[in-house]
């Protein structure tokens, strides 16, 4: 175990998230109780909601660093967005999958078009557009004002998009095939308790992923820097 | 404010008459709207009441397509001649430079829309005439916030090195929301549908419209500052 | 057994495995750059050693 921590590099702060992490599987699969129409199978609603919840929340943030970035021009605020929008994308990836693994055995369906999956889906795909534009656009000069703006409206977009799928479903109720996924008024006080920690434990988990990736990318302009003097002195020594 | 305006006017009017002249991009977009429509006849090859239910969806995903074309062709040929770089040297204000694009493009979709509709009318046998008001007002909001969303995207694909790989992926997320709203309002006017039917989709339209619209001509400035 | 026991076991296994596998990418490209830095510097410091040598 202590040998694995060294080998991924875990801090004290992340060993807290892993213990948590741990609790909260515990609290999830065990301590909760089991829910009478769905069964077991529910018990995906602990993680699936609680990635929901960052995947969400990482593109706010993800939005409000790029406001700031275009203000103050500091590249730390370039790699906050950076880092929440690839941490983000993690997090929205495990909503994308658990969802249509919760989804066959309840609604005997992979996929529905239900607002809330169509509402992931969308917001994957700005995801996917803003980690493009970064990866393809690494040689500009002015990608990350371009990655600002794109988080800016991806952001402001994120409340339209949650009332056009909610529409575009209610207008169809014949093709619902979904009922409530068990939020709510049907949830016992121990669901919402063992709910409540694991989206506590996955907001840790994804402060520490966060704080690693920023950590990444500041290494990453250290050697930037270093290969820049490198070159400043002695061109063409670094080879071509 | 009118400075402003009278700024955006004369670089609308810069571009309609190289428009003019041309007739290169509303000629690519019409052609291009058509293919789309056989095309999607081949896909779809069923009854009537099929077509009439997939209608609307055909209508937004040709203009859509149309949409894209016009605002990448809006800035990629003044970007490879070099003469977006006089236009910023220009001493207008950079949203003016925004908002005459993206009237340039609202207006070449509206004809492409014009010409193309009638079409869909001849092809599908639809009847849009005595829904022709409610349809223009749609159109015509629906066209403004896609465009807003679409010309500044353009403006950011048009420096990336796969230019016209990237303004779909980065555009079309976005603009999820106003097409989903577009093919249902187009819907329901089409099935004789109220305006009171439909007041959240309209609502959705105008809020979406006039914030991107907002947004856009203020973050313009910022992609195109060196 | 629970027929759907499966989709909760795939489910929970699945971001498990996408969180340590995550987290070891990081770790990766963290040893990576660190190694590029420490090269980078060790080449920096000799050749500004060697130009202290010339002046």
């Amino acid at each position: 175990m202590a040998g694995f921590a060294a080998r991924l590099r875990i801090t004290p702060f992340g060993l807290i998230c892993l213990i948590g992490l741990v609790a909260s599987l515990y609290l999830s699969l065990i301590w909760a109780p089991r829910e009478r129409v769905m069964g077991d199978v529910q018990r995906i609603m602990y993680f699936h909601v609680a990635s929901a919840w960052l995947a969400e929340f990482a593109f706010v943030l993800v939005g409000v660093s790029s406001v700031i970035y275009l203000w103050l021009r500091e590249r730390r605020w370039d790699i906050v967005a950076y880092s929440a929008a690839e941490v983000g994308f993690v997090f929205c990836c495990f909503v994308m999958i658990t969802g249509p693994i919760w989804g066959k055995p309840v609604w005997g369906t992979w996929w529905t078009w239900d607002p809330r999956l169509t509402f992931s889906m969308i917001l994957w795909l700005i995801y996917v557009a803003y980690l493009m534009l970064r990866v393809y656009g690494d040689d500009m000069p002015q990608v990350k004002t371009f990655l600002a703006v794109l988080g800016i409206l991806g952001t402001i977009d994120i409340p339209f998009i949650h009332f056009a799928t909610m529409w575009w479903r209610g207008l169809h109720p014949d093709s619902l095939v979904m009922t409530e996924e068990g939020l709510g008024a049907g949830m016992e006080v121990d669901m919402r308790i063992a709910l409540g920690v694991s989206a506590v434990v996955f907001t840790l988990f994804f402060f520490y992923l966060m704080q690693r990736r920023m950590a990444l990318e500041r290494l990453r302009d250290e050697t930037e820097s270093l290969r820049e003097r490198l070159e400043h002195r002695h061109p063409g020594s670094l080879g071509a | 404010m009118r400075s402003f305006l009278a700024q955006s006017w004369q670089i609308y009017r810069k571009d309609m008459v190289v428009e003019y002249r041309t007739r290169e991009r509303v000629v690519t977009m019409f052609v291009f709207s058509l293919i789309v429509v056989i095309i999607f006849n081949f896909a779809f090859n069923a009854g009537a009441d099929v077509i009439q239910r997939v209608v609307p969806g055909m209508i937004w995903v040709a203009f859509a397509f149309a949409g894209m074309l016009s605002a990448s062709r809006s800035f990629s040929p003044e970007k490879d001649r070099g003469t977006f770089e006089g236009l910023l040297l220009a001493p207008v204000d950079r949203g003016s430079i925004f908002l005459g694009k993206l009237m340039g493009n609202v207006t070449l979709i509206g004809l492409v829309q014009l010409a193309v509709l009638p079409l869909f009318v001849l092809f599908f046998n639809m009847t849009i005439l005595p829904y022709l008001s409610k349809l223009l007002v749609i159109f015509f909001l629906g066209t403004v916030g896609f465009s807003s969303v679409a010309t500044l995207f353009a403006a950011v694909a048009v420096n990336t090195r796969m230019r016209d790989v990237m303004l779909p992926v980065l555009l079309l997320p976005v603009a999820s929301p106003v097409l989903i709203a577009l093919v249902e309002t187009t819907r329901g006017t089409l099935e004789g549908g109220d305006w009171q039917d439909m007041t959240n989709w309209i609502r959705l339209l105008s809020v979406f419209t006039v914030v991107f619209l907002v947004a856009s001509v203020l973050l313009f400035e910022y992609i195109v500052e060196e | 057994m629970d027929p759907n026991f499966w989709y909760l076991f795939a489910a929970y296994t699945l971001i498990l495995v996408g969180l340590f596998l995550y987290l070891f990418t990081l770790a990766g490209r963290e040893k990576k750059l660190e190694a590029e830095i420490a090269e980078l510097k060790a080449a920096v410091e000799k050749l500004e050693s060697k130009d202290e040598g010339q002046a």
